[in-house]
């Protein structure tokens, strides 16, 4: 097995079974039915399991983000469809779902869980049974949520919990805060499982420059997951400390310092940012070179700048907190670290297109979901510049601007590639594929639907309309508007999406081993992938992204990379 | 658009509007590269791809000059904030209290009012404190704010430099009523200010004083 990665590129359309290898989704254990799934250790019923539980979040997340929507009808405080109350715990519960049950765990726990040991030559990640139980941690801190709904009232705080509102407010945060300390452990848990896949079980010959770059992203990812989240569980635990015995730590009242909570709590969140959209960036590097039937244009760059976003990504938060009081010192040196944060994305970007560059380009839908992924993560990119600069962020903080900037980033750059992904190994993970077309059909209303739901909100910032209001001036009606519109737009086109993957589930055609021409390991197995990967462990020889067929420049004529 | 005739409110807009420049030039760069790649190295006109591994000068060019374009963004917004942080002599100190769910400014010699009036012309250092939960003071016509944080005061420098109305508006989540914590900044002429201050004149004639700009 000598050119595995050769013979992924050479011989795209095997047929899907792979030598008498039961595939992962026929049951070969003992146990039958559900629980089959619920207790398998296996690495991709496990990416399954998750799949399944963070895209039922992610719709109950979407139904809450098209009723704060619906809220903006009408102008001011009266004739609304929810009070204030209702429309304050709206957005908590919508930043809740979507930050911690939804975009954090993401890509990692689901295509991560599914695709990391197969892109590195493993059979499964390094603690099986760990990753089960983070599955499990997950889904309970999920359900403690679920449960702090019931008990005294929706939780109103935001998701940022700020203090010393989040001590004195009468709702249920101290359970709704305990549920994301134990996702929290679900996050840090997956972060050490796939850090020592990473260093321990690749395949013989892949040399860290010969990973693909999505395992790249992964393990930058891993890092922040495992160095970050423990702050947030202190921070939460801390929070509740104060709720229950009246410990005086944030709350003023009390002796405490509420600042202080805000440092904590950004200390996580801000890498947590690179949590969210590290994956994905691993996820572009792969399809931007499958469907241009290339090599990543700076494989290294790419590569290297993942660690370098996972690094300077710890010595920025303070950027949240330009207003909060802290000294003209620490703005300075928050503000210029900002700024040198988005140059290795920039790298990225360019790196990425520059791959497009004498390409042999297949406008598959994967690609197409690159493709507005490129435009939407450049708007929220460079938006940010906005908010990096302390003058204009100082206008623009806490306003409708930041609430556009972050969904550009998060849901336009994130969860669009998300979208792809699922597009892109969608035919592996299945044995099937879905209508094209219709895939196609769903990406246009989401990328209009986006745009006029997102861009909206920058020019309302800029014009001075604060988040997390019920109630607007009159002045502001025809954007909002604009807005609300925009948000029906995109659920139609994520109606037609999941509604495609799924019948693609059961009915779509059948898939061969490699139907894009991809050259990552994944590719070179069966569709669906057999229970344990693979036969035999490959032994790597190539770069990840050596495409057999592609003309090679005069001082890359021997096709090895070292 | 937002009224912007204060000056530090231009120079904002002018930081903005930069920013905007730079960002547009270089979203055509990268967007308009990435169609004319898709376009030109479609599979149908150019069926066999290169494997270019990477170009280095290249990948230096679009590091530094990135690198060279933030630093200036990062001068620019560092130089347009820092010149409201220094507090002239003539400053007139206005304590801003913040409450769920109201603003109340206090003067100097012991007024009160819920509306904040100012006097044109004459530098004010508003004193930003909270009595209960983190506010956040926001004058959207100055392209100011500072968070009202209990236990903490925090000073923000207004210049009012034309008479009319603006909106103040809380930035900072405060719970129930946070969206209708908003309240107005008036800017008076000196005179009408003082007889203000001084309780000659309620400030419902006042504020018809400044109506008609703003």
């Amino acid at each position: 097995m000598s050119d595995v990665a050769f013979a992924a590129g050479g011989a795209p359309h095997g047929h899907s079974s792979n030598g008498g290898a039961h595939s992962y989704l026929e049951n070969t254990g003992k146990r039958k039915g559900i629980l089959s799934w619920i207790l398998s250790t296996d690495h991709k019923r496990i990416g399954i399991l998750y799949l399944i539980s963070i895209f039922s979040f992610f719709a109950v997340g979407v139904v809450l983000g098209v009723l704060m929507r619906l809220e903006m009808l009408v102008p001011g405080p009266t004739g609304k469809i929810f009070n204030a109350q209702e429309y304050n715990a709206l957005f908590t519960l919508h930043g809740v779902i979507m930050v911690f049950l939804f975009v954090v765990p993401g890509i990692p726990a689901t295509l991560g869980n599914f695709f990391l040991p197969i892109q590195i030559g493993a059979k499964d990640v390094a603690f099986p049974r760990l990753n089960l139980l983070s599955w499990y941690l997950y889904i309970t801190g999920a359900a403690i949520i679920l449960v702090s709904l019931f008990m005294h009232g929706l939780p109103d705080t935001g998701w940022t919990f700020y203090v010393p509102y989040s001590i004195r407010t009468g709702t249920d945060v101290t359970t709704a805060v305990f549920g994301v300390f134990v996702l929290g452990f679900s996050s840090i848990l997956t972060g050490m499982n796939f850090l020592t896949t990473i260093h321990r079980m690749r395949a013989p010959g892949m040399s860290w420059f010969k990973m693909p770059l999505f395992v790249w992203a992964l393990y930058a990812t891993a890092w922040i997951q495992v160095i970050a989240t423990p702050v947030l569980a202190i921070t939460l635990l801390l929070i509740i400390i104060e709720r229950v015995f009246s410990v005086g730590i944030f709350d003023p009242a009390k002796g405490g310092d509420p600042v202080l909570y805000q440092h904590m709590f950004w200390v996580y969140s801000h890498p947590a940012v690179y949590i969210m959209i590290l994956p994905p960036m691993g996820v572009v590097s792969e399809i931007v070179s499958t469907f241009s039937h290339r090599t990543v244009f700076g494989y290294k760059a790419v590569a290297i700048s993942s660690l370098a976003i996972a690094f300077i990504g710890y010595l920025v938060w303070g950027h949240h907190m330009f207003v909060a009081g802290e000294t003209e010192t620490a703005q300075f040196a928050f503000s210029l670290l900002t700024f040198l944060v988005a140059i290795p994305s920039g790298i990225k970007v360019f790196n990425w297109v520059a791959t497009m560059y004498k390409g042999s380009i297949d406008l598959q839908p994967p690609f197409l979901f690159l493709m507005a992924f490129i435009m939407l993560f450049a708007i929220g990119g460079l938006t940010g510049l906005f908010l990096g600069s302390v003058a204009t962020d100082v206008h623009l903080t806490g306003t409708y601007f930041v609430v556009g900037h972050f969904h550009y980033i998060i849901f336009g750059g994130a969860v669009f590639i998300f979208f792809g992904a699922l597009h892109y190994w969608f035919p592996k993970m299945f044995g099937r594929m879905y209508n094209k077309k219709a895939a196609n059909i769903s990406l246009g209303f989401l990328f209009v639907g986006f745009n006029m739901l997102y861009f909206p909100m920058l020019l309302l910032g800029y014009e001075g309309m604060p988040r997390r209001y019920f109630s607007y001036l009159p002045q502001y009606e025809t954007l909002q508007h604009v807005s609300m519109v925009g948000s029906w737009v995109l659920v139609i086109g994520l109606t037609i999406m999941f509604w495609n993957l799924i019948r693609g589930i059961r009915k779509g055609e059948k898939a061969p081993a490699n139907p894009w021409g991809g050259t990552t390991l994944e590719w070179t197995i069966a569709s669906p992938p057999p229970t344990e990967n693979f036969e035999e462990i490959p032994v790597i020889t190539h770069e990840p992204y050596y495409h057999p067929d592609a003309e090679m420049p005069e001082e890359h004529a021997v096709p090895v990379a070292k | 658009m937002l009224p912007g005739v204060q000056s530090h409110a231009l120079a904002v807009d002018d930081v903005a509007g930069f920013i905007l420049w730079a960002d547009i030039i270089l979203f055509a760069i990268v967007v308009g590269a990435m169609f004319l790649f898709v376009f030109k190295y479609h599979k149908k006109r150019h069926p066999r791809a290169v494997n270019i591994h990477g170009n280095v000068p290249l990948e230096v060019v679009w590091t530094v000059v990135p690198v060279l374009l933030v630093l200036y963004m990062f001068y620019l917004g560092w130089t347009g904030y820092i010149q409201t942080r220094f507090t002239p002599k003539n400053a007139m100190p206005v304590k801003v209290i913040g409450r769920q769910w109201s603003w109340s400014f206090e003067y100097a010699n012991g007024k009160t009012s819920d509306s904040m009036f100012v006097p044109l012309g004459r530098p004010i250092k508003c004193l930003i404190t909270s009595v209960d939960v983190i506010h956040g003071f926001y004058v959207p016509g100055f392209r100011e704010k500072q968070d009202a944080i209990p236990g903490r005061v925090r000073y923000m420098m207004l210049y009012p430099e034309q008479i009319g109305h603006y909106e103040i508006s809380c930035s900072q989540y405060c719970g129930l009523n946070h969206a209708l914590m908003q309240t107005q900044l008036v800017v008076l002429p000196v005179d009408k200010f003082n007889q203000w201050l001084n309780g000659g004149v309620s400030k419902e004639e006042v504020k018809e004083v400044a109506s008609g700009n703003p």
